[in-house]
């Protein structure tokens, strides 16, 4: 059973049909309790799909969204007011990526936090904020409730803003590049936290990144997306073992291993194109080389082994062979 | 649309500073002659006559001569206030940002200070003291606006000290006052003509409010405020007196302060709407 | 906290000083008192007994310290107009009007700033909005005491809704306290709609929807509580800008407060009364800043963190 279904995604910058796209017709599926990363270099549209899903994209792509994004059988695009609310926090939370501009800096930890455990219908308010900061290992909890965001560091933010989005027991929790703004050690934390918490709470996660190095470590199964379509989907040991698409192949090579030098940069020969200038066909093409003519047309996404699929014609040609 | 309005407010200004420059040339009438037969005629479309096409005022002097005369009298205080206010502060806030420390404290104290000094109150201090005239309004005005182009200069001081091209000006042996002057001020002008835009519209509403209590340009000068001021009387008889020397202050200040958004929108976005 | 607070205190304090010795010399350097205290038919003999009266004769550091002296203990001199009496009494007489409509013209001016720049802000780009940015760009254009003509021979003369000036009810204060804020109006709506256009867009707006919170709460608790401390931050310049407005608005409507005392000694030359005016406004300004940075300390709690 899937949990989260999206269908033919597009969204574009305003409702005119000739507008730049940012997502063009993605379909993606979640399933409970697992955890699917979603990589692709920044620009990719990865974290405006993030958004799409609790319809938190500004006005003029919400005007341009169209597909579905199913959740229990209903269509999260037409939904209005209450149901949106009840299906916020309590269904589908999220994690975003600036712990230090995510909290607002007007109101206490413990206001912020109590005023989502207050949704989830806890009468017990403090003790139960004081056990969800202590959940995602915050010393000293109880004293903290009463901080501000500014006296605390950034890591501890986004703690706070974890225990957030848990506070309402989500069946998905999306994370938008959650550990971007951290250092690398308090990154490593962090990451074995949500590892923890997704353990302790059985709640699916959808993890957008632009780091295969995370993906590898938090992930069961990996979409790899470029120029706004989803261009490769497996398990994560697939994808590792065996990656079809030249650009996943190119950003894999581009991870540093352990024993590779930890500044090498990934390479890949020129730059993603930006929104409103997508070339024709497989978007990758100036820059794969393993283009070919055929690959002005845009290739369908194709299965290439039972959970494994692609979207390109050399794959096809591979896999056919 | 923005540009459009944008447009409009800048053909309104440049009519504006054309008027106070030409127009006393190009109108017939004296703006401080009158004739008692002619006292209090409407406009033409109200009954009057193309001889006063915006009618006259209670001693007969003929008002379109009497706004054309004004707009010359705000503009030339507007200019001599900015080039007072802005000079002295722009020169105060670059010291401020240049050399720091104990000086820099107490002077953005000053600035603090002087932004909170009462000016219509100042005003009419002044001018109870010695009546009416240019230097006074000048003087108070100045005395007050000096403080924003301060602010400004030593941000912006601030911002552009560090950069390389004064660095090297600085290892390369320039003395302090010529990188002030060649190197830091070209490069914190656009903000200060920001300021100075947004400041047309202070002066002239200041310039009218007083010359309307009687203690800014002394009469018989047709001052938009005290044409304002003279009409009260009349305002259900002959309303045209006060109002169109009013229209005339609404449409200029509003012409200024569109340009002046628009100003800000482009050099310093940060700044749109908080510049109250 | 404390520190904070007592620094402020002395910083305002230091304002005072720095503004009577301002006000000092303005009044001596620009004119000659003498000269309008005696009055046309004086002749030499008065002049020289009023110089040593005043002082006049000393070295100005002297005169000034006898004149800090003078108005510590109250003593502001006498009304040259109105029958010799105390300046400071006659001020004070006149300080309530002036505070109520100033208090009145804040009020309405704050909240109905704050829920237009909302409004622009929640609508941006409709024809709400666009009629909100007009209006504030009129208010901040429209000069006050053309306003007040204006607004008295429409409002009172031709539909007589409302007195043409005055004091005394509820009905009086509505055409001088539109007037008096128009401006203020003006500016807290643009910085309403500026700060609630950022704080809108901003990561823990996203939270706040996130966290499935109604509309109206993500609005109105979490983005307006940002948006207004730049509202206070130029509180001190909005109350400053009603007083300075009160002596033109005043004079406008006949409204018997401060402003229209300053007017009415302008025009019968009454020194000493409107040296008072001014040193009883400048007082309350830095009162009402000092005040403003306190409200500061309790709504901005980053603020308490400092010093």
């Amino acid at each position: 059973m899937t949990l989260l279904s999206i269908r033919n995604l597009t969204v574009r910058l305003g409702r005119d049909a000739l507008a730049p796209t940012i997502l063009e017709e993605v379909s993606l599926d979640v399933m409970p309790g697992e955890t699917l990363g979603l990589v692709g270099e920044s620009g990719s549209g990865k974290s405006t799909l993030g958004m799409s899903v609790l319809r938190l994209t500004p006005p003029r792509l919400a005007e341009g969204t169209s597909g579905e994004i199913l959740w229990d059988g209903r269509d999260i695009l037409t939904m209005r007011g209450r149901d949106l609310r009840a299906l916020r926090g309590a269904e589908i939370s999220m994690i975003l990526q600036d712990p230090m501009a995510s909290l607002n800096p007007v109101f206490s930890i413990g206001s912020q936090l109590t005023e989502a455990l207050r949704r989830a219908g806890r009468s017990d308010l403090m003790q139960a904020a004081e056990a969800a900061l202590a959940e995602v290992r915050i010393p000293s909890p109880a004293e903290r409730l009463r901080s501000y965001p500014h006296q605390m560091s950034g890591g501890m933010r986004q703690r706070v803003v974890s225990a957030i989005g848990l506070a309402q027991e989500p069946r998905l929790i999306i994370c938008d590049e959650p550990t971007t703004a951290l250092d690398a050690t308090i990154q490593y934390q962090f990451l074995e936290l949500l590892r923890a918490l997704q353990g302790a709470h059985g709640m699916a996660m959808l993890f957008v990144t632009h780091d295969f190095g995370v993906v590898a470590r938090i992930c069961d199964r990996v979409a790899v997306m470029y120029a706004g379509r989803i261009v490769e989907t497996g398990p994560v040991r697939e994808i590792f073992s065996n990656p079809r698409h030249p650009y996943t192949r190119a950003l894999l090579a581009a991870v540093p291993s352990t024993s590779t030098a930890p500044d090498r940069l990934p390479v890949i020969e020129g730059a993603p194109p930006s929104i409103g200038n997508r070339p024709g066909g497989c978007a990758f093409h100036p820059r794969c080389p393993m283009a070919g003519p055929d690959c002005q047309r845009q290739p369908p996404m194709e299965r290439l082994a039972p959970r494994h699929e692609a979207a390109c014609w050399r794959a096809r040609e591979e896999a056919a062979a | 649309m923005q540009n459009v309005t944008f447009r409009a407010a800048l053909v309104l200004l440049a009519l504006f500073v054309l008027t106070a420059v030409f127009g006393p040339y190009l109108v017939e009438h004296d703006p401080l002659k009158g004739s008692l037969r002619a006292r209090l005629e409407p406009p033409l479309w109200a009954g009057g006559t193309s001889e006063h096409l915006l009618g006259t005022d209670r001693l007969g002097r003929d008002m379109l001569a009497r706004i054309v005369s004004g707009a010359r009298i705000s503009l030339t205080v507007c200019v001599v206030v900015i080039a007072i206010a802005g000079s002295i502060g722009t020169a105060l806030g670059m010291l401020s940002g240049y050399v720091g420390g104990w000086l820099d404290r107490v002077l953005m104290r000053l600035v603090d200070l002087a932004l909170s000094l009462p000016v219509i109150l100042l005003a009419l201090l002044v001018g109870a003291v010695s009546g009416p005239s240019f230097g006074n309004i000048v003087l108070v005005i100045s005395l007050v606006l000096w403080s924003q182009y301060a602010r400004m200069a030593r941000g912006e001081t601030l911002r552009v000290k560090n950069e390389d091209y004064v660095d090297l000006a600085r290892t390369s042996g320039l003395g302090h006052v010529r990188i002030i002057a060649r190197h830091i001020l070209p490069n914190i002008a656009p903000a200060l003509i920001v300021v100075a835009t947004l400041q047309v519209g202070v002066v002239i509403v200041l310039e009218a409010s007083l010359s309307f209590l009687g203690v800014g340009v002394p009469p018989p000068n047709p001052s938009w405020g005290s044409m304002v001021a003279d009409g009260r009387s009349y305002v259900v008889t002959a309303w045209w007196v006060s109002l169109f020397p009013g229209i005339a202050i609404l449409l200029v200040v509003m012409a200024v302060n569109i340009v002046g958004d628009a100003l800000t929108d482009r050099i310093n976005p940060a700044l749109r709407g908080r510049t109250a | 906290m404390t520190r904070l607070i007592m620094g402020r205190l002395a910083e305002a304090l230091a304002a005072l000083l720095l503004m009577s010795l301002a006000i000092f010399l303005l009044s001596r350097v620009t004119g000659d008192p003498v000269a309008l205290l005696l009055g046309d038919g004086a002749t030499a003999e008065d002049r020289d007994l009023l110089i040593a009266q005043l002082r006049l004769d000393r070295p100005l550091w002297e005169q000034y310290i006898s004149f800090l002296g003078n108005a510590l203990t109250g003593d502001f001199g006498q009304s040259v107009a109105a029958g010799r009496r105390d300046a400071l009494e006659l001020v004070l007489d006149r300080l309530p009007a002036s505070l109520s409509l100033a208090g009145v013209a804040l009020g309405f001016t704050l909240v109905t700033g704050i829920a237009m720049g909302v409004l622009a802000a929640i609508t941006r780009g409709s024809a709400v909005d666009l009629l909100v940015r007009i209006v504030a760009l009129l208010g901040q254009s429209v000069p006050a005491f053309w306003l007040g003509i204006v607004l008295i021979y429409i409002v009172a003369v031709q539909w007589g809704w409302l007195p043409t000036s005055g004091y005394g009810t509820t009905a009086h204060y509505i055409l001088p306290a539109l007037t008096m804020g128009t401006f203020t109006l003006a500016a807290v709506t643009r910085l309403v709609r500026a700060s609630m256009l950022d704080a809108l867009g901003s990561e823990y707006i996203k939270l706040a929807r996130i966290k499935g919170l109604p509309e109206a709460t993500v609005i109105l608790k979490h983005a307006l509580s940002n948006s207004l401390i730049p509202v206070v931050t130029f509180m001190g310049a909005f109350f400053a800008t009603m007083i300075t407005g009160a002596v033109v608005v005043e004079t406008v409507f006949a409204w018997p407060g401060i402003g229209r005392l300053a007017y009415e000694s302008i025009v019968s030359r009454d020194f000493p009364v409107i040296q008072t005016v001014v040193l009883v406004i400048t007082a309350s300004f830095i009162l009402a800043n000092f005040c403003v940075d306190m409200l500061y300390l309790a709504i901005d709690p980053r603020m308490r963190d400092r010093g």
